[in-house]
């Protein structure tokens, strides 16, 4: 029974960071309202991912933010580094983010991210050629926030805690009228014409080559500017 | 008004509600921040950051798989 009171260590430092908490909780709801397979796994791996690193490190002392390990203690890490090393080495004095991406848009970058959402918006819904064209940049999105290193205080203005809570509000109200949406819905799994989802609401728009385009072109963008945030 | 107006016009109203958020924070002075400046907050933590992305990479899986 020993091995009690380390594990009741570990699972409480898991849940005192509410990102793992809050991506647990909408994985668990992913499988509830019957979305695909990779929706859930999607989240439930980066909570996992992100318990193991929390209980590796430890919990970190309240309001500080959270240390940063070698990227190089992992296959991926590894991965990444040598391939940010070569690309910083090609392109000397310009400024990276996360080593992975450029700071600013270049032409070039912004033509191949075109190229790419044309390319990408023709491929099949529901099949795998999709999902990797989402994956893509999804995985690399996702290993730069894990190998970028905290900002430091004084990089973020500080904010006001009541401004920040008006946008918590404005998402919070938001989640809750799709949650309603979708549980009036005849069944979890069965869309509704009557109470729409925005996944039902956008079905039409990217239903099509050009709005799926136009889809895989604003995510893009928008990865770019959180990437470089 | 059917039911699918009053769900699409709630939509609307919350997107109204970011939209006017984001307007106020351009003013001087103002305490709203801007939603880049919420982001650049809650992306000062590795947790926050990693989650941060990983729901911009969900958004991608979700919408545009399908």
């Amino acid at each position: 029974m020993g091995w009690l009171a380390p594990s009741g260590r570990a699972v409480a430092t898991v849940l005192r960071d509410p990102v793992i908490v809050i991506f647990l909780l909408a994985g668990v709801a992913e499988i509830l309202a019957g979305d695909p397979l990779v929706d859930c796994l999607v989240l439930l791996t980066v909570a996992a991912a992100l318990s193991w690193d929390r209980i590796r490190r430890g919990p970190p002392a309240d309001g500080e933010p959270a240390g940063e390990p070698d990227p190089r203690g992992t296959v991926a890490g590894v991965w990444l580094a040598s391939a940010a090393d070569a690309d910083a080495a090609s392109r000397p004095g310009q400024a990276r983010v996360g080593r992975l991406v450029p700071a600013r848009p270049t032409r070039a970058w912004v033509i191949a991210g075109l190229l790419y959402a044309v390319a990408a918006g023709g491929l099949a819904r529901f099949s795998w050629p999709a999902l990797v064209a989402v994956a893509g940049p999804g995985l690399v999105g996702v290993l730069s926030a894990w190998r970028t290193p905290p900002t430091p205080s004084v990089e973020a203005a500080p904010i006001h805690a009541s401004g920040a809570a008006a946008w918590a509000a404005v998402f919070v109200v938001l989640a809750l009228w799709e949650l309603g949406a979708l549980l009036l819905q005849p069944a979890l799994t069965i869309d509704s014409p009557a109470h729409p989802t925005i996944s039902v609401l956008l079905d039409p728009v990217l239903g099509s080559h050009l709005g799926r385009s136009v889809g895989f072109a604003v995510w893009l963008a928008l990865g770019w500017l959180l990437v470089r945030q | 008004m059917t039911s699918r107006a009053i769900t699409i016009v709630g939509y609307l109203l919350i997107t109204g509600c970011g939209v006017t958020l984001e307007l106020s924070s351009r003013h001087p002075g103002s305490p709203v921040p801007s939603l880049g400046a919420v982001l650049r907050q809650v992306m000062r933590t590795r947790s926050g950051r990693i989650g941060v992305m990983t729901a911009w990479a969900w958004l991608g899986v979700h919408f545009l798989t399908r």
